[in-house]
């Protein structure tokens, strides 16, 4: 970990590895975890959508 | 007034939008549609019926000239079908049922129906930004102290994006809007003295001043640390925008949107709703979120800048119950990027002058639109508030009546002050609209107070040749 700002790039490559994370949550079993997960899959595909990453972001 | 802030280049993220030509910007805006318009059809019934019977395919929309000539509009009528026929969302929905986690619905203002919006996790982290970025621009920033006075919740997206907006701006946000009377809402901005940023409809912010004129309070004076006010929903005068500056001491600026956009479509840039103290501002369009067209409602080909027309509605960002090719039944002046002289490439819409092709009221053969006669008579800075019937008189002709209220600081015109007002603005009512209207002043509390939308007008004719 360093103090430097993530770069543009960085960014969008930080918020790709949560997704995939966030996707993997999102599968639990638990019912009280699941929407909260889901909620989190779904501000990371919309940010990678207000970064321009992603077209049109899909809830997985 | 506060000092300007550094706009330009104040988010790296939106700083490379505002650096990208016109022609980058298109590019970014085609693939995005493209990669829309096949997410579509794989995934939304509705829309795949809609191409196919067009004969479109999304491999056809090469350009977008190819979108505007080959794909249909859609209308509020073909949203309640689709409803009707598949509810409750229609199959519009284009997403699990299970994964909307928002139900948003239009007011049913228009005696139409209600469209039903199901939003994601995703399309509801996407309004909270297309609230969020019009207030950027506008200068709020993190911390900073906001009075939200749209009313919050409901059914509407104008009462869910806005909590969002303020949250995911790091701001301090009292969300007092239908909560709080207007005189609670200001010992409230007393009580907490710093106050950065107001959220209000143009009609509530008129309200909100004239209150404070009651009290004996001036804003500029009484809350210096304000740096922008951001208006919403209704057409205004320029005097009305220039007079709120000063009285505010600080910028006003104005968004467009609509549920159907899912938030803000369009927002000024820093040079806000009054452009070099003289020229209306620009609603620069937020045009890579959502792609919007400006085009004659009867021939459907895109106005030139300068020019007005419907705007045309198609999100590229959102999954739930999207919108493609929508008619809003919006009318706004389609503005060049150039003419707003803040350098951004992104086209715009004039400022204050957004307007309803529905809301038009035909009177004696005559044209006439609501905000036109708002424009004259607000710009008569004794008047506070204003309420139009239209009826049949006894001789069976159409007439106009308009009852006007006076600010507290004008309510001893005196009778021959008043009637000399009545006649100024009913001269010049006449010259904008060609309709002779009866003017009389009453009482405030005789005309309601708007919290958000105003309804002015009522049209009793059919009422009247009934009887």
């Amino acid at each position: 970990m360093t103090d430097t700002p993530p770069t543009d790039e960085q960014e969008v490559a930080l918020l790709r590895e949560i997704e995939a994370r966030a996707a993997t949550l999102s599968r639990c079993a638990d019912p009280l975890m699941q929407g909260q997960y889901r909620h989190l899959l779904g501000r990371v595909t919309a940010l990678l959508a207000i970064k321009g990453a992603m077209p049109g972001g899909e809830p997985r | 007034m506060a000092a300007p802030l550094a706009f330009r280049d104040a988010s790296a993220t939106l700083a490379r939008l505002e650096r990208m030509s016109r022609a980058e910007l298109e590019a970014l805006q085609l693939a995005k549609l493209r990669a829309q318009l096949d997410r579509l059809w794989q995934g939304n019934p509705f829309y795949r019926a809609k191409l196919e019977a067009a004969k479109v395919r999304p491999e056809d929309v090469r350009s977008l000239d190819d979108f505007r000539r080959r794909v249909p509009l859609s209308t509020k009528a073909d949203f309640l079908a689709d409803q009707e026929a598949h509810p409750p969302f229609g199959r519009r929905l284009g997403v699990a049922r299970d994964a909307v986690t928002l139900v948003n619905m239009t007011g049913g203002t228009s005696g139409q129906g209600q469209e039903v919006y199901g939003r994601s996790d995703h399309d509801i982290a996407i309004q909270g930004y297309l609230h969020l970025l019009p207030w950027f621009m506008a200068g709020l920033r993190p911390g900073q102290m906001v009075l939200n006075c749209v009313p919050t919740g409901g059914l509407t997206t104008g009462g869910w994006g806005p909590p969002e907006g303020f949250r995911i701006a790091g701001a301090t946000a009292f969300h007092c809007g239908g909560a709080m009377s207007t005189d609670a809402k200001i010992d409230l901005m007393l009580r907490f003295g710093e106050i950065h940023f107001i959220y209000a409809s143009t009609n509530y912010l008129h309200t909100l001043s004239e209150a404070l004129r009651r009290r004996g309070i001036v804003p500029a004076e009484r809350f210096p640390s304000m740096r922008a006010i951001h208006i919403v929903a209704e057409g205004y005068p320029m005097e009305w925008a220039r007079a709120t500056e000063r009285f505010w001491g600080c910028k006003l600026h104005e968004g467009y949107g609509s549920t159907q956009g899912a938030g803000f479509i369009a927002t000024t840039c820093e040079a806000g709703v009054v452009r070099d103290d003289r020229e209306r501002g620009v609603m620069h369009l937020l045009e890579w979120i959502n792609h919007v067209e400006i085009v004659d409602p009867e021939s459907g080909e895109a106005v030139a800048p300068g020019e007005e027309g419907e705007i045309v509605l198609t999100n590229l960002d959102i999954v739930g119950s999207p919108v493609l090719r929508f008619a809003t039944r919006d009318r706004a002046r389609l503005v060049a990027c150039e003419e707003c002289g803040c350098g951004r490439p992104w086209h715009g819409i004039e400022a204050g002058t957004i307007g309803r092709y529905d809301d038009m009221l035909k009177i004696r053969g005559n044209n006439v639109w609501p905000l036109t006669v708002d424009t004259a008579v607000f710009a008569e800075a004794a008047v506070a508030e204003y309420v139009g019937r239209v009826f049949v008189d006894d001789g069976g002709r159409t007439a106009v009546e308009l009852r006007l209220a006076l600010k507290e600081g004008h309510a001893d015109l005196g009778a021959q002050g008043e009637a000399a007002l009545c006649a100024r603005l009913a001269e010049r009512i006449k010259e904008r609209t060609n309709v002779q209207m009866q003017l009389r002043v009453v009482p405030r509390a005789d005309l309601p107070v708007f919290t958000y939308k105003a309804r002015r007008w009522t049209d009793e004719r059919k009422a009247g040749l009934a009887t």
